[in-house]
C-alpha cells in the first residue's frame, strides 16, 4: 500500500517544492541585551475597584467580547490625572433584534475616579454625573468649546454620549443638542481639529452593521463562539465637525470620510507634515483606512497607495488597536497595529513621501507577535532613554480559542518592547515585572504619567473582568520633559501640534493627542525621555494655528506649560 | 430421511466444503458441493461457495453465473454480493462491482475485505482526480475511504496530503497524527506533518517533526530545509541559515534553500545579499514565480522602481492571479506617481486577496470524521 502515497507524496523534492506555497515571513532579529522595565500592579493600593460588565451570553453576541474603554485625564485641572472606565450594560439572552442595551444598576455604570494629592483615587461618579447610559465602548477626552475643562466623548452601541464638563466636578450630558448621538456600534473615537479652525471636531469609528440576529458560528471542534467580521456589513466613520456655541453637524460624507469599514481602532497624526491631521482607522479583517486631508475640509482614503492598506504579503489583517507616532525620531509619524494571532502586528515606517514601508519583520516585530493577539498599543518611552517603546495588551477575541488552537490563549500576558533605537523592537516583558507573566484578557490601555514622576504609567482593562493600574517604577537615571501645552488660537488642547525636541544626543518629535490604542485617551501632555542629556537645545513647537514657537535652553525632569503666543506670531520665544 | 435430516447433512457437506476451500482442496470441495446441488439446486450457500471454487481455478466466466445466481436467488446473502463485487473488481469492472460491494456492507457490517475493497476504490479515484488537479474532489472521496477504513494510515495519509493542498490545515494536521499512530517512522507524514503546523504557526511542533524526520533521514536536503523554515518561523535566523545552507550542500541543484536564505535576507534588509541568493535560486528555478516576487521586492525596497517593475510584470504574465506581484507592482507605481496604473494594480491584489479570504472562509474546517461516521456512506463515481 505504501506505493498508493506516491501519487501525492511523489519524490521528496517535489514534496518540498510544497513550501512554495507555505512561504512565510521571516523574521531577522536574534536577542539583544534586554533593558528591562518595572510596572508595578497598584491597583488595589491606589483604591481602584472596577470591573467591566460585558454580559456574555450563549449566543455569543459580539459587543460580549470587544470590552469597553479607559481615559486618562485631569478633569479637574489639579494637576493630577484622573481615570474614566467605560462600561458594559446587561445584554439578555436572547435579546432580541433592535434592542439596543441599557444600563441597569451600578455594577454597569461607568466610573470616573479622582486622584487624591496622596496618589490615591476616590469614585465621584455620581457626583459628576458620568454614571452613563448605554453599552459604552470608547471614550474619547477634549475641550471641544476651550473653556479649559476637559469634556468627555462616550461611544457606544446604539448611542454616544458627550458629557460637558461643568469646570465643578460636574458634567452635563449635552448630547443631543450637540447633534452628536450617532448611531450604530460605535468603537474608537478621537477629537482632532481636522480643519484647523480652532475647535476640536470628533471622529468616531464603527465596527459594523451588526445586531442582535441569532447567527451561530462554531470552531473546528464544533463549540460555539464569536462570529467572524467577514460576515458583517462594513460601516462608515462618523466625523462631526465642531460648528462652534456647542453644536456639531454630521460631516463624513461632505468630507469624503465614510467609506465603508471595520473600524475598530482611531489615531491621528499629520504623516506628510502638511500641517493638517490624517485619520488612521483600524479595520477588522479588511484594508486599512488612512484618510489623508486635503486642506479643504475633505479627505482622500490613500491607504492602499500609500503601503498600510495591507500587510507585507498583501494580505488584510484584523486591525484592532493603533498608535501613529515616530518611533524612529526622523520627524514623522509611523503607524503600528495590532491584530490576531497568526498575523503579526503591523509596522509601517514612515517613508517621507507620503509612503509606508511594512516593517513588521526587519523591526523585529514579526517573531514577537506571531503567536499573540493585540488590542491596546502605544509607542511611549518607559525607561526615558529618547526612543519610543511599546506597551502592548493582549488577549485572544475568541474565548474558546484553546479548543482549536491549542497553541493559542484567550488570556494573555501584555508585552513591552524596547526600542534599540529606531532599529529594532526587543521583547523585554520577561524581565519587566510580574504584570507581564499574569494572564489577562485585556482589551484597552490608556497612557500617562499618573504620579508626575517623569515615567509613563498605564492603565489597561480587560474584558469582563477587572482593571489594572501600571505604576512605571522603571529604574532610571535618564532625564525627561512633560510637556503641558494650552492652545489659544488654536484648540485649548492643542491636539495636533507638533514637538521637537532637541538635545545634543539629537531630536525627538511627537504630535499632541489623547487618541490611539483601542477605545481609550490618554494623557494629552508630550513626555520625551532624554537619555543622559540633562540639559534641551531647543522645544519647536509648531501649533496647530500654524504659529510656530521655540523654547531655548529648558530645564529636564519637569512637566513645563507652554501657552500659544498669540502676540508674538512666528517669533522665537525665549 | 426426513427433510430436517436432510437440511442437516447438507449443512454438515457445505462445512466440510468451506474448510476443504479454505485448506485449497479445491477438488473435494467441488465435489461436495456438487453433491449438495444435486439434492438443493438453488441452494445459495453451495453456489456461493462454487463460485468461489471457480475463482480459485480461474474460470471467472463461471464464477460470476454462479455469485449472480446467488443474489438472484437471496437478495439478502451479504457473501454473494461481496464475492461478485470482488469477482467484478478483479476483472476491472469497477463499476459494476462498486453497487454489490456496498449491498455486501450494508447487509454485512463487519465485512472489513469489502470495506477495504471500496476505499481502495475511492483512493484510485482520489488519486486520478488529484492528478488532474481536483483536489477538493480528491478529498471528497478521501472522506468516503475514511469511512470505510478508518483505521487505514494510507488513506489518512492522502486525506493529510489533500488537505493540506486545500489549505484545510486542522484537519491534515489530524490526519498525519493518525498516520503516525499508527506508523510511528513514517518519514512523510512527519513531514508533511510539519508543513500542516507551520501553516498554524505551530513552528515549536513543527520544528519537532522535523527534527524526527532529519534522524530517520539525514542526508535528506528536503528535511534540512523544512527544518530551517521552522527555525525562521521561531525567529532563529542563524539556525535557520545554517540549515539552508545544509541543504543547499547535500543538494546544490535545489533552487529552494536558495530563495529561503533570500528571504531571510530580505527581512533582514541585507539586499544585496538578497539578491545574491535569489539569482541562485533562480539558476536552478528559473522563472519560478515566488523567487521573481522576492527579487521585486528587494528591489523595490532599494527603490530601484524600474527593475521591481520589470520583475513583478514578469510574474504576471506567466499568472495574472499573482496577488502578492499585484501587490507590489501597485506599491512600486505608486511610488512613482503613476496613479492610476497603480490603482488599478492594487484593486486587482485587493480583489485576489476578497477571492483569497473568501476560499479560506468556505474552507476553515471539515466537519469532525465523528460526525460523518454516523452518516450512510455515498457510493464512488
Amino acid at each position: 500500500m505504501r506505493n498508493s502515497r506516491h501519487w501525492l507524496g511523489q519524490t521528496i523534492e517535489a514534496v518540498f517544492a510544497l513550501a512554495v506555497f507555505t512561504r512565510c515571513v521571516l523574521p531577522m532579529y536574534g536577542q539583544a541585551r534586554p533593558v528591562s522595565g518595572n510596572f508595578v500592579d497598584v491597583t488595589k493600593a491606589v483604591g481602584i475597584r472596577f470591573f467591566q460588565q460585558a454580559s456574555p451570553t450563549s449566543k455569543k453576541y459580539l459587543p460580549e467580547t470587544m470590552g469597553s474603554g479607559v481615559a486618562l485625564f485631569d478633569y479637574d485641572n489639579d494637576g493630577r490625572l484622573d481615570i474614566f472606565f467605560a462600561n458594559g450594560a446587561p445584554i439578555a439572552d436572547p435579546t432580541p433584534m433592535g434592542t439596543i442595551p441599557e444600563k441597569k444598576g451600578q455594577k454597569y455604570w461607568n466610573r470616573l475616579y479622582h486622584q487624591k494629592p496622596d496618589g490615591t483615587f476616590e469614585d465621584v461618579t455620581e457626583k459628576a454625573g458620568l454614571a452613563g447610559i448605554g453599552y459604552s465602548t470608547g471614550v474619547a477626552v477634549g475641550d471641544y468649546d476651550n473653556d479649559g475643562f476637559e469634556d468627555l466623548y462616550v461611544a457606544g452601541y446604539g448611542r454616544g454620549t458627550l458629557y460637558h464638563n461643568n469646570g465643578d466636578g460636574t458634567f452635563t450630558d449635552v448630547t443631543d443638542a450637540a447633534g452628536v448621538r450617532g448611531s450604530g456600534w460605535m468603537t474608537s473615537a478621537a477629537w482632532v481639529d481636522y480643519d484647523n479652525d480652532g475647535r476640536l471636531d470628533l471622529v468616531v469609528a464603527r465596527y459594523m452593521q451588526w445586531d442582535f440576529k441569532d447567527i451561530v458560528c462554531v470552531d473546528s471542534k464544533g463549540t460555539r463562539g464569536y462570529c467572524h467580521p467577514d460576515l458583517f456589513k462594513p460601516e462608515s466613520v462618523l466625523l462631526f465637525h465642531n460648528d462652534g456655541g456647542g453644536k456639531f453637524s454630521e460631516a463624513s460624507h461632505k468630507a469624503g470620510i465614510d467609506k465603508p469599514g471595520k473600524g475598530l481602532g482611531v489615531a491621528t497624526a499629520d504623516y506628510d507634515r502638511d500641517g493638517r491631521m490624517d485619520i488612521l482607522i483600524a479595520n477588522d479583517a479588511i484594508q486599512q483606512y488612512l484618510f489623508h486631508n486635503k486642506g479643504d475640509g475633505t479627505f482622500e482614503e490613500v491607504g492602499l497607495a500609500s503601503g498600510i492598506g495591507f500587510d507585507g504579503g498583501g494580505h488584510a489583517f484584523s486591525g484592532m488597536g493603533v498608535d501613529f507616532s515616530d518611533y524612529n525620531n526622523d520627524g514623522w509619524p509611523d503607524i503600528v497595529i495590532t491584530d490576531l494571532a497568526h498575523q503579526r502586528y503591523a509596522l509601517f515606517t514612515n517613508l517621507k513621501d507620503g509612503t509606508f514601508d511594512y516593517s513588521t519583520s526587519i523591526l523585529g516585530l514579526a517573531t514577537i507577535s506571531l503567536l499573540h493577539s493585540g488590542w491596546g498599543i502605544r509607542f511611549m518611552d518607559y525607561d526615558n532613554d529618547g526612543w519610543k517603546d511599546l506597551l502592548i495588551v493582549q488577549s485572544h477575541v475568541m474565548d474558546t480559542i484553546e479548543n482549536s488552537e491549542p497553541n493559542l490563549h484567550y488570556r494573555e500576558s501584555p508585552s513591552l518592547l524596547h526600542n534599540e533605537r529606531g532599529v529594532k523592537f526587543v521583547d523585554v516583558s520577561a524581565v519587566s515585572g510580574s504584570v507581564f507573566r499574569q494572564q489577562w484578557a485585556a482589551r484597552s490601555m490608556a497612557i500617562g504619567d499618573l504620579n508626575n514622576d517623569g515615567r509613563l504609567d498605564a492603565v489597561v482593562t480587560s474584558n469582563d473582568g477587572p482593571v489594572w493600574v501600571l505604576l512605571n517604577q522603571t529604574e532610571t537615571a535618564n532625564h525627561w520633559i512633560t510637556l503641558r501645552l494650552v492652545g489659544v488660537k488654536s484648540n485649548r488642547d492643542a491636539i495636533g501640534a507638533e514637538v521637537r525636541v532637541l538635545t545634543s544626543a539629537g531630536e525627538q518629535f511627537a504630535t499632541i493627542t489623547t487618541t490611539g490604542s483601542y477605545q481609550s485617551s490618554s494623557d494629552k501632555r508630550a513626555h520625551f525621555g532624554l537619555g543622559g542629556e540633562d540639559s534641551i537645545r531647543e522645544i519647536d513647537i509648531r501649533w496647530p494655528s500654524g504659529i510656530r514657537q521655540v523654547l531655548k535652553n529648558q530645564k529636564v525632569d519637569s512637566i513645563l506649560t507652554v501657552t500659544e503666543p498669540v502676540n508674538e506670531l512666528h517669533k522665537a520665544n525665549p | 430421511m426426513s427433510q430436517a435430516t436432510e437440511r442437516t447433512s447438507e449443512l454438515s457437506q457445505l462445512q466440510t466444503a468451506a474448510n476443504e476451500l479454505s485448506a485449497g482442496k479445491l477438488d473435494q470441495a467441488e465435489r461436495d458441493l456438487d453433491s449438495v446441488l444435486a439434492s438443493s439446486p438453488e441452494d445459495y450457500r453451495a453456489l456461493d461457495l462454487l463460485g468461489v471454487v471457480r475463482v480459485l481455478q480461474h474460470r471467472q466466466a463461471d464464477a460470476e453465473t454462479l455469485f449472480e445466481r446467488v443474489v438472484k436467488t437471496k437478495s439478502d446473502f451479504a457473501p454473494g454480493h461481496a464475492h461478485l463485487g470482488l469477482l467484478y473488481l478483479q476483472l476491472g469492472r469497477t463499476q459494476d462491482a462498486v453497487p454489490e460491494l456496498i449491498e455486501a456492507l450494508q447487509l454485512d457490517r463487519t465485512r472489513t475485505d469489502v470495506a477495504s475493497a471500496l476505499a481502495h476504490i475511492l483512493q484510485d479515484e482520489a488519486k486520478a482526480a488529484s492528478a488532474s488537479g481536483g483536489w477538493d474532489k480528491a478529498l471528497n472521496l478521501l472522506i468516503e475511504a475514511r469511512k470505510y477504513a478508518p483505521d487505514n494510515p494510507d488513506v489518512e495519509y492522502e486525506f493529510g496530503v489533500a488537505a493540506q493542498k486545500l489549505s484545510l490545515y486542522d484537519d491534515a494536521i489530524e490526519a498525519f497524527q493518525r498516520t503516525l499512530k499508527v506508523r510511528k517512522d513514517d518519514a512523510l507524514a512527519m513531514y508533511y506533518l510539519g508543513f500542516a503546523l507551520m501553516d498554524r504557526a505551530r513552528y515549536d511542533d513543527a520544528l519537532q517533526q522535523f527534527a524526527r524526520y532529519i534522524e530517520l533521514r539525514p542526508e535528506d536536503p528536503a528535511g534540512h530545509g523544512a527544518m530551517g523554515m521552522a527555525l525562521a518561523g521561531l525567529g532563529r535566523s542563524e539556525e535557520a541559515r545554517s540549515q539552508f545552507e545544509r541543504s543547499i550542500a547535500l543538494a546544490p541543484a535545489l533552487g529552494e534553500s536558495y530563495y529561503r536564505l533570500g528571504l531571510l535576507d530580505l527581512d533582514a534588509g541585507d539586499y544585496d545579499r538578497a539578491t545574491q541568493d535569489l539569482h541562485a535560486a533562480l539558476e536552478h528555478k528559473p522563472n519560478d514565480a515566488g523567487v521573481l516576487v522576492a527579487l521585486g521586492k528587494v528591489e523595490f525596497e532599494q527603490k530601484h522602481y524600474p527593475e521591481a517593475i520589470t520583475l513583478l510584470q514578469q510574474v504576471i504574465s506567466q499568472d495574472d492571479s499573482a496577488q502578492e506581484a499585484h501587490y507590489y507592482l501597485g506599491l512600486t507605481l505608486a511610488r512613482m506617481g503613476r496613479k492610476e496604473e497603480s490603482s488599478e494594480q492594487l484593486e486587482i491584489s485587493a480583489r485576489l486577496e476578497q477571492q483569497r479570504k473568501e476560499r479560506g472562509r468556505h474552507l476553515l474546517r471539515l466537519n469532525k470524521s465523528d460526525d460523518l461516521e454516523q452518516k450512510e456512506p455515498a457510493a464512488p463515481q
